[in-house]
Parts: C-alpha cells; sequence; structure tokens
C-alpha cells in the first residue's frame, strides 16, 4: 500500500465570534473541531454531511484558504499549515478546487482562456501566452468544449458549461488532488451525470485523487471510495463506501441514508424522521453533538464525548455506543432505559 | 456518445464595454448628454481657434508669417501649462484622431480579441504622441517677443504700408488688460461685453472651459485613485484594517468639507488650481473609497477570487486584475458624477476670492461680476456651470443605468 | 369533476429576443387528496406551469396565450382579477422554494400569518392569533407559543419551510401548490417537511401540485406524475406506472442518469446537450435535439399514445414493454 497522498491530522478551524467596537472575542464558532482523514493516491474520498457541519470549511481549510487553527495537513509528507507563503504558492498547483457555484467561480471580466491559461503562465508551465492559448484550447477540448470558446466571456455559457470551464482550469495546472466542493448540487439530473462521467475519466487520464464534499449522498454512492460523515465539525464516522452503505453504524450515518428518497415507489419505506435541526455551532451540544436528535441518546451522551472506535479495518465510528459491540445498532429500536 | 459539446446561443461576441455602450446608445438624453460634453471639451481643446490675439496669417513687406501657430507653445503668451497641455492637444489631434478613428474602423470586422488589441493599440499610441509632444514643449519651451499685433497693424497701416492680417473670430487675449475699453456692453465686437478690466467675457468663458474640466477631470482622477486603494486595501483585507479605515472615513466626512476647503485655502499664498484640485481631492475620497470598500467586500466572497487564491496569484493580483476590473463600474459612474460636482466646488471657491486668481475660471468671472454688479458677468459664467454640471449628470445616469443588468433595454 | 383541470396551458414570454413559449400545451388534473408531481429539468416549464395557475407570471413579459384552467369549475385564466385575489391564498395557496426569501423581515411570523387568515376570513384578531398558533403547532413548529413572536432571521431554513406551509394551510385551502418547497434543504430537513405535507394532506384532503427535479421525492411523495420537456409534457402516469413502465425517452434518459442507477464508478449514462433555450425549441417533437432515437419523423409533432390507466405518452418512438421493463428493474438500455 502506499502512502497516503493527503493526510488531515486533527484539523480544527475556529472562527471567533466578535462583538462591540473593539471587537473582542465573545466565542468561536467550533466550524471544524478537529478531523482526520486520509487520501490514498488514486482514491476518491467523500465528505458529507448536512449544511452547516462544516465540510466545505474543511475542504477550504487544507488548502489553506481559510486558515486553519490547529492540526496538519501532510500533502507528500510537507506539512501544508507550516509553510510560508512562497511555499504554499508553490504548492497550490498541486491542490485544486472546483466551487460549487458556476456562477461566481468564474471572473466574469476574464475571458475563458485567462481563467484557464494565466495560472500556467504563471506556474511557468508554459513558456508564453500562445503555449498558454493552445493549452486552454487543448483543455477546454478535452472537457468536452469547443476551442474557440477560450475568446469567450463566463456570462455566455450555462451552468453545466461553466462548470467544465472550473473543471479545466483546475485539472490545468496538473495536480494531484482536487477538492470537489459540491461541484455538482448546482445542476440538473442529466447535466449532472456529464460532469460526474467527466470527473472519473478525468481521475483516470491525470491520475488524480478526489476529495468531493457534499450533500448528495446519491453522488456519494457513485463516486466514492472512502466517505467520512460530518455533524457539526466533527467526524461521526468513517468508512469505505461499500460498508458505509451497506452497514452504517453510528446512529446519524443510518438516519443520513434513510432520509434520502430513494427512486422506487413501490418500496416507500418507514424513513427514520431526525427531530429538529441541526444545532448551532456557536454553542453546540454537550457531550456527543448528535445527542439532540439522536433516538438512542442515554445519560452518558449528554455528559461524555465519545471516544473513536475500530469497527474494521479503515472503518472508524465515534459513539458510545461502540464502546463494547461492532454490530449496529437499530435506531428504529426504541431508546434504551438507562 | 457524451459528445456533449453544447451549442452556446451567441451570434456576436460583444466586449463587456461595447455590450455598455449599447446600452447607453438607447438611452436618448444620456446620449444628448454626451454629445454636449463631447462638445464642451472640443471648446475647451480648439479655443485658440476662435480666441486669440495672434492673427493666423500676417502679411507685410517683410514677409508672412503665422504668429498665432507660434504663439501656441509660447510660454510668454500662454503662461499657464495647463493652457500648453491643451494647445498641445489641439496640434496633435491632427494625428491622434485620425489614428484612434482608424484603428476603431479597422478593427470593426476583427473578432473580438483583435477588436481590443487594435482598439488599444490605437489609444496607446495617440496618449503617446500628445505625451511626446507635450514633454518636449516642455523641455524646450518657446518665448517669443510679446508683440501686440492689432497695435503694430494700426501703426503700420498709419506710417502707410500694406499689412494683410487674419484674426482668429474674437481677436483677444483672455488676459490682456484694455483700459480704454472697460465694462462694455454687449456688442458685434464684444458678443458678452468686457469686464471692468476690459477684457473680453466672451474669450475669457471660452478660456474658463479648460480650466473646469481639467479641475473636474484632475481632481476627481486624484480622488478615485486613493479611494479605490483606501477603499480595496480595506474590502479586501477586512478585519482590523477594515475596522481603522472605515473609522477614518468617518472622521474626513464629519469634517464640514466645504469650510474645511476654504480654510485650507485661505492659508495657501499664491494659490494656483492643482492647488484647489488637490484641496478638492483631499475631502472627496471617502465616496469612492467606500463604494470601493463595499464591492470589494462583496466580490471577495466569491469563489473566482478563492479560485485564483487557489491557483497560486499573490495578493496584488488578486486585487487589481481579478477583483479591480468588477469593481470599476459603480467607481466611474460616480466619477461622472464627482466631476461635475468638483466644478461647482471650484466655481464656490472662486466666487468667495479663494481660487487662482491668475486663471479666467468661471467662478472668477462670476466673481467679477458680483463685485461690479455686472449683470452678463452673473449670468454667463452661471449658466456655464449650470449646463456643464447638467450635462455630466445626465450622462453619468445614463452611464449607471447602462451598467445596470436590471435597466437592460 | 377534478378538483383541477388544465387545459392546453400556454404562457408564453414576449422579449425583445422575441416570443418564448416556456409553456406550450400543458395539461393535467388534480383530484382531492391526491399528489401531482411535475418534474422536469431546469428550464422545462415546470415553475411557469405552476405560477401560471394563479396567474402570478409578471406580466409583462409574461401571458397566458391559449389554454383554460379550470379550479372546481371555474376559469382561473379568464377569471376577472378581483374574483382570483379571493383564490389565492384562501382556495389555492402556494409555498415556494425559498423560505429565506418569502417571509417578509420586518414582521413577525405570527403577523404574517395572521394577516394572511383576516384577508380571507372574517375573525378578530385574537381569533387569528388563535388560528395561527394552531396552524403553527400542526406543523410541528415546537414551542410554538414563544416561536410565533419570534422574526424570520431567528428561525433556521426548516422552520421557515414550516412557517411558510402554515401561511398556505391556514384558510384550509383546496389545493397547495409546493414549488420545489424542499429543493433547499438538508435531506434530514427534506424528510421531515414532506411527512409533514402527507400528514396534512391527509388530514385536510387537499390536492397537491409538487413542482420538484427530484425524481426521488415524486417516488417517495406522488400519485401521479407529469413530466415536463420544454414546456410540454412528454409523459403522464401514475408514479407507480411511471417507475414500472417508463415509455418516453426522456423520462428514460432522465432515470438512467440518476447516479444510483450505475454501478459506483462507472460512467453514467447521460443525456447530450443540454435543455435548448425557448428561443430555438426544435419543431416537432421537442426532444428530438438531445434525443438517440431521434428520427426524420420526429420533426412531425409528436402523437399520444395511451397505454392505459391514464398513461400516455407524447413520442414518435416510445421505449417497448421489455425496454421499459428493464429500465424498471434498475438497468440500463443498449445503445
Amino acid at each position: 500500500m502506499s502512502d497516503p497522498v493527503v493526510s488531515v491530522r486533527n484539523l480544527k478551524k475556529h472562527f471567533p465570534v466578535l462583538k462591540g467596537i473593539l471587537r473582542r472575542q465573545v466565542g468561536a464558532v467550533k466550524a471544524v473541531d478537529g478531523i482526520s482523514f486520509d487520501i490514498m493516491p488514486g482514491q476518491t474520498v467523500a465528505m458529507v454531511g448536512e449544511s452547516g457541519c462544516g465540510k466545505t470549511t474543511a475542504g477550504r481549510a487544507m488548502i489553506r484558504l481559510i486558515e486553519p487553527n490547529d492540526g496538519e495537513v501532510l500533502f507528500r509528507g510537507v506539512d501544508v499549515t507550516k509553510v510560508g507563503r512562497e511555499e504554499l504558492r508553490q504548492l497550490r498547483r498541486f491542490m485544486q478546487i472546483i466551487f460549487q457555484d458556476p456562477y461566481s467561480s468564474l471572473n466574469p471580466r476574464q475571458t475563458i482562456g485567462q481563467i484557464i491559461g494565466q495560472p500556467l503562465l504563471l506556474h511557468g508551465l508554459v513558456d508564453n501566452r500562445a503555449q498558454a492559448e493552445q493549452r486552454a484550447k487543448d483543455l477546454l477540448e478535452r472537457v468536452g468544449l469547443q476551442p474557440s470558446y477560450t475568446s469567450r466571456y463566463p456570462h455566455e455559457f450555462s451552468g453545466g458549461q461553466r462548470q467544465r470551464i472550473g473543471i479545466a482550469r483546475a485539472v490545468a495546472l496538473n495536480p494531484d488532488v482536487i477538492i470537489c466542493d459540491e461541484a455538482v448540487s448546482a445542476l440538473d439530473v442529466s447535466v449532472q451525470a456529464q460532469v460526474l462521467n467527466l470527473l472519473l475519466d478525468l481521475k483516470d487520464e491525470f491520475n488524480l485523487s478526489y476529495l468531493f464534499v457534499t450533500h448528495d449522498l446519491s453522488v456519494v454512492q457513485h463516486v466514492a471510495d472512502q466517505v467520512v460523515v460530518m455533524y457539526l465539525g466533527r467526524v461521526v464516522e468513517r468508512a469505505s463506501r461499500q460498508d458505509l452503505f451497506d452497514a452504517p453504524r453510528h446512529p446519524y450515518t443510518q438516519a443520513l441514508l434513510s432520509a434520502v428518497p430513494r427512486t422506487d415507489p413501490r418500496r416507500r419505506r418507514k424513513r427514520v424522521i431526525l427531530e429538529g435541526d441541526v444545532p448551532s455551532p456557536i454553542n453546540p451540544p454537550s457531550g456527543c453533538h448528535f445527542h439532540t436528535r439522536c433516538p438512542l441518546a442515554h445519560a452518558r451522551c449528554r455528559k461524555e464525548e465519545p471516544a473513536s472506535h475500530v469497527i474494521a479495518k479503515d472503518h472508524v465510528v465515534t459513539c458510545h455506543l461502540y464502546e463494547d459491540s461492532t454490530e449496529p445498532v437499530d435506531i428504529t429500536a426504541p431508546p434504551p432505559t438507562t | 456518445m457524451t459528445s456533449a459539446t453544447e451549442p452556446v446561443e451567441v451570434t456576436t461576441d460583444p466586449t463587456y464595454g461595447e455590450l455598455v455602450w449599447s446600452q447607453f446608445r438607447k438611452r436618448g438624453l444620456a446620449m444628448a448628454s454626451l454629445f454636449g460634453v463631447l462638445f464642451l471639451v472640443a471648446v475647451a481643446v480648439y479655443a485658440p481657434l476662435f480666441v486669440s490675439d495672434k492673427p493666423f496669417i500676417w502679411v507685410t513687406a517683410e514677409g508672412a508669417q503665422s504668429p498665432w501657430l507660434g504663439s501656441l507653445f509660447d510660454r510668454n503668451f500662454f503662461e499657464s501649462t495647463l493652457d500648453i497641455f491643451f494647445n498641445v492637444l489641439m496640434v496633435t489631434s491632427l494625428a491622434t484622431v485620425p489614428i484612434v478613428a482608424a484603428t476603431y474602423w479597422m478593427s470593426r470586422n476583427l473578432g473580438r480579441h483583435g477588436r481590443k488589441k487594435w482598439r488599444s493599440r490605437g489609444l496607446l499610441a495617440a496618449i503617446a504622441i500628445i505625451l511626446v509632444v507635450f514633454s518636449a514643449v516642455t523641455v524646450f519651451p518657446t518665448k517669443n517677443p510679446k508683440v501686440v499685433y492689432d497695435r503694430v497693424e494700426q501703426s503700420l497701416i498709419d506710417k502707410g504700408e500694406e499689412v494683410t492680417a487674419v484674426y482668429p473670430v474674437l481677436p483677444y487675449s483672455f488676459r490682456k488688460v484694455n483700459v480704454r475699453e472697460t465694462l462694455e456692453p454687449i456688442s458685434l465686437r464684444h458678443p458678452l461685453g468686457t469686464d471692468k478690466a476690459g477684457r473680453d467675457v466672451a474669450a475669457r468663458m471660452i478660456y474658463g472651459t479648460r480650466i473646469s474640466l481639467t479641475i473636474g477631470v484632475f481632481a476627481v482622477a486624484i480622488y478615485i485613485t486613493v479611494g479605490i486603494i483606501v477603499g480595496g486595501i480595506a474590502g479586501f483585507y477586512g478585519g482590523r484594517v477594515d475596522v481603522a479605515i472605515q473609522r477614518l472615513i468617518e472622521i474626513v466626512m464629519c469634517i464640514p468639507s466645504f469650510f474645511l476647503i476654504l480654510t485650507v485655502a485661505a492659508f495657501i499664498p499664491d494659490r494656483s488650481i492643482f492647488h484647489i484640485m488637490f484641496i478638492i481631492a483631499a475631502v472627496r475620497w471617502t465616496g469612492p473609497a467606500r463604494l470601493v470598500r463595499a464591492e470589494f467586500l462583496r466580490l471577495r466572497k466569491l469563489d473566482f477570487v478563492a479560485a485564483a487564491e487557489a491557483a497560486g496569484y499573490r495578493t496584488p493580483w488578486i486585487i487589481f486584475r481579478e477583483i479591480l476590473p468588477n469593481a470599476i463600474g459603480p467607481v466611474l459612474v460616480s466619477a461622472t458624477f464627482g466631476v461635475a460636482s468638483a466644478i461647482l466646488l471650484e466655481s464656490s471657491i472662486s466666487f468667495l476670492g479663494l481660487g487662482d486668481i491668475t486663471v479666467p475660471s468661471w467662478g472668477q468671472i462670476l466673481a467679477a461680476g458680483r463685485t461690479t454688479g455686472n449683470w452678463i458677468l452673473i449670468l454667463a459664467p452661471g449658466f456655464a456651470i449650470f449646463i456643464t454640471v447638467s450635462l455630466l449628470n445626465l450622462m453619468g445616469e445614463g452611464f449607471r443605468d447602462a451598467l445596470d443588468p436590471k435597466m437592460r433595454k | 369533476m377534478p378538483l383541477l383541470e388544465v387545459n392546453n396551458l400556454q404562457t408564453h414570454f414576449f422579449t425583445d429576443a422575441g416570443q418564448l413559449p416556456s409553456v406550450d400545451g400543458v395539461s393535467f388534473t388534480i383530484d382531492s387528496g391526491e399528489t401531482l408531481g411535475v418534474v422536469g429539468e431546469s428550464g422545462c416549464g415546470k415553475s411557469v406551469t405552476a405560477m401560471s395557475i394563479l396567474r402570478l407570471i409578471p406580466q409583462p413579459p409574461g401571458r397566458i396565450v391559449g389554454g383554460e384552467i379550470l379550479f372546481k369549475g371555474r376559469d382561473l385564466a379568464h377569471m376577472p382579477i378581483e374574483d382570483l385575489r379571493k383564490v389565492r391564498g384562501n382556495e389555492i395557496s402556494v409555498i415556494f422554494q425559498e423560505p429565506m426569501t418569502s417571509l417578509n423581515p420586518v414582521y413577525t411570523v405570527g403577523d404574517q400569518i395572521m394577516e394572511a387568515i383576516l384577508l380571507h376570513q372574517e375573525v378578530e384578531e385574537d381569533e387569528a392569533r388563535e388560528l395561527a398558533l394552531e396552524m403553527l403547532k400542526a406543523t410541528g413548529i415546537p414551542a410554538a407559543e414563544t416561536r410565533i413572536d419570534e422574526y424570520p432571521h431567528q428561525m433556521s431554513g426548516g422552520m421557515k419551510q414550516r412557517v411558510m406551509i402554515a401561511m398556505a394551510l391556514c384558510c384550509q385551502p383546496d389545493l397547495l401548490i409546493a414549488d420545489e418547497p424542499t429543493t433547499a434543504l438538508d435531506v434530514t430537513i427534506q424528510a421531515q417537511i414532506l411527512e409533514l405535507l402527507k400528514e396534512l394532506q391527509e388530514q385536510r384532503g387537499m390536492g397537491i401540485l409538487l413542482i420538484t427535479h427530484d425524481l426521488g421525492v415524486v417516488a417517495e411523495t406522488c400519485d401521479r406524475v407529469v413530466v415536463l420537456y420544454a414546456g410540454r409534457v412528454a409523459e403522464t402516469a401514475t408514479t407507480i406506472d411511471l417507475f414500472d413502465r417508463p415509455t418516453h425517452p426522456y423520462t428514460a434518459g432522465l432515470l438512467q442518469s440518476l447516479p444510483d442507477r450505475a454501478t459506483a464508478g462507472e460512467r453514467l449514462y447521460t443525456i447530450d446537450g443540454m435543455v435548448p433555450s425557448p428561443l430555438n425549441f426544435p419543431t416537432g417533437c421537442r426532444f428530438r435535439s438531445r434525443c438517440p432515437r431521434a428520427t426524420e419523423q420526429c420533426s412531425e409533432k409528436p402523437p399520444k399514445i395511451d397505454l392505459g390507466n391514464g398513461h400516455h405518452v407524447w413520442c414518435h418512438h416510445p421505449l417497448s414493454a421489455e425496454e421499459s421493463a428493464k429500465l424498471a428493474e434498475g438497468g440500463v438500455l443498449d445503445e
């Protein structure tokens, strides 16, 4: 087994809550609160969770678009969080990102040729403008657009086409890892399928690893090798796709999977409906963050933070219920009396 | 099967500027104002063609010459650098206007890329010509002996010599005092009469266009630049930097600017119009700074900025190449209004007697009208100021609407 | 008589670029107590259809140029606007996709619900407040007594959508139009809201017109489905029939594009290209520019095929029974 291309260790991002004209810090939003996982070469890791769980912050903190407060992000053995500005600029080439919103992620005043070609010049991957333009044309063709589009502006394209341009920009620098931040969430089903196919093709062609940050479990099920489930800034379960979808352990993972509507009207299941909303990350619940919504919560969950328990190789769940047993719990069963 | 080349329903590909222009063109009043402003600019540039006491052609027994041409870069005649600069604009327009027009015309059928390239080249060439000529006449100033041609002409005729002289329509200097013709009423000789020093009011009004436009444009250019830099820094970095800059802006805005201007102006001996420009800029930069800050705060959060950061660009690139082009539209609109407001401000300062008394600005003429009670000296510059400010404001409004995607026609 | 009968609805937009036939001959019915799903990609005209029913289309540029909208036998399309106002919010209510922007930020949620009640019902203010509170409780908002005096910004997205539902249902409408009511919400919250709608429908027996792009939501909540493409109906059937026997190539394409249909990591089936702009909809069958089965014949208007049990398909080359069956089992068609 080769070494991971990216190792995230205990990554933290706390946003200060400031008040008053002196901007004193009165609290912190623990958006990402100590998460760890690895991305192997050629692997796709999916980070799933609902809005407010910190998955987007985690993805951006990994490449220091947001400065993390603590933890390590090892890229090929180099800790990205510790390097200086200049070294970081060099490293960025290798860790690219594709954004959710195809409308705001392309500069409206630049041509497609500039958007894709300029970074190549910046990193010295091409010698002159003509080469950058040519490379941009090649890449446009590769992502299924006409090469002549290099002289056009982003507003002339549809959402799906813009997302292809965003992909071309990301792969242009020949990176090792691409973070796909909800990259297909804003697209229609048929366009989403086209873009997902493109991402899968490029992965083999350019030998990429992906971190898919998404809330869409059907996308996760299709693309992911490894899945990281987040809830309120923490990882609650980490497993291979197969393990996670076949036998989810954490009550939250189970509820999340159960909430996804299936396209089978004959088997309308009795779903596990979670009560209430995701609590505010400013004052997250004590103990296990999920206890306010967990059907199986007991007294201990309110007080003690659960430890991570290894269920199998690469399958880790952070829940008190797996202290002694590795058998999946049944969240539809009545809660145990404590 | 997933060839997935998707057709785009775009037949032409206008540049952003062309899009805005096509919107602007649909607004009649704004277009009319634009032509009005262009007319004012033309009056300012070509003023010596209409007003000069130097004859175009001067033929005596000694031979033919053109004193008018010789006077254009003459430091003894046009004492102010400003006038020399406008004269350079006038002379070089023989080359610059055809160059710009030709590049525009010839590139009209090229693709967007080609159009942009050729048009910016044409503009650059024109600017280069202007700068070269201007530097040349600045470095090698010409000083001709002062000759009062109409008196010489009279004396030569008295002597019985033959003189042929062709003068501009208004054969006066805007500066030369003529004690024999003070406070003349409106006549064919003096379309707007003369002031108490006997200077032709129409001539002063026409040269005043140069002063007013320059003060407007330069003052605004100075404070817009300051505003963009300060506002950009505040909006881009946010946090404490932003808080500090915002407090500074608020403090500056709290000071009643007109009184500050009057106070400062009163302390400067020998005020020139350049002092006035800087004083105006010093109190007005807060407007664009706030505008740019707000735009930067908004744009900063958009993903294309994050994308640029992720691509490894340095901060100055991100500020000036990624964000600024997106923030500049509203600033340019406010600049148009700013020019109008600066002209008005300069007039007020001059009217109160704190301006540059050596130049024929409209405010100075107005002030002269107040002291002499000559109504034409009040009406003429008042009307000119009113028209100019209105034209600029109407143009700014059209410009603003043209930039607003919600107002697209 | 069905609760709502839409016949050959045509809503066009008149712009500088030309006349856009965004909705061009759409027909369907809804009975009381029934949920009809209208499904399609963005640009297919599903929202315009929904908004046309209460004539909430911005006018100009939009206009209903043809067809009738019979609600309890009355034609909403040609009714005087004063009469229509009595129907809006009273007999037919709408909930929108964006709960964040659909509520007025300067009034408390209680005030907004009371306002809706006072507009349509002759009750005192105290009584209206009671009704509003009752509605909030019915939509499962915890601590409704205190939340009734909160402002929208104090609530989460899910809570706001519950408030929107409370507001929509406070006048006991017979028909609820829900335009992508859960698209902006997380899956666990989406499950809550869909469950809530189902419960309320059972209690009140109202008809629901559910606009969505999510076939999963359709499968889980709708009784019947209308598949729209480029302003026209491609296929309509009961939900069971549609998923058992998808017959229009577009329906087939949508189903096959779903990521959960394909083997993980394999390429997904895709429909080529994208929904055309209403400016250049193809003649004849509008799907032909993207349809793998298209032939010359498709430039003519597609025939309506009746498969029984209200299952209709508009297509020259529908899927055969075997192909449909293969799809229904989760397979993918051969090219």
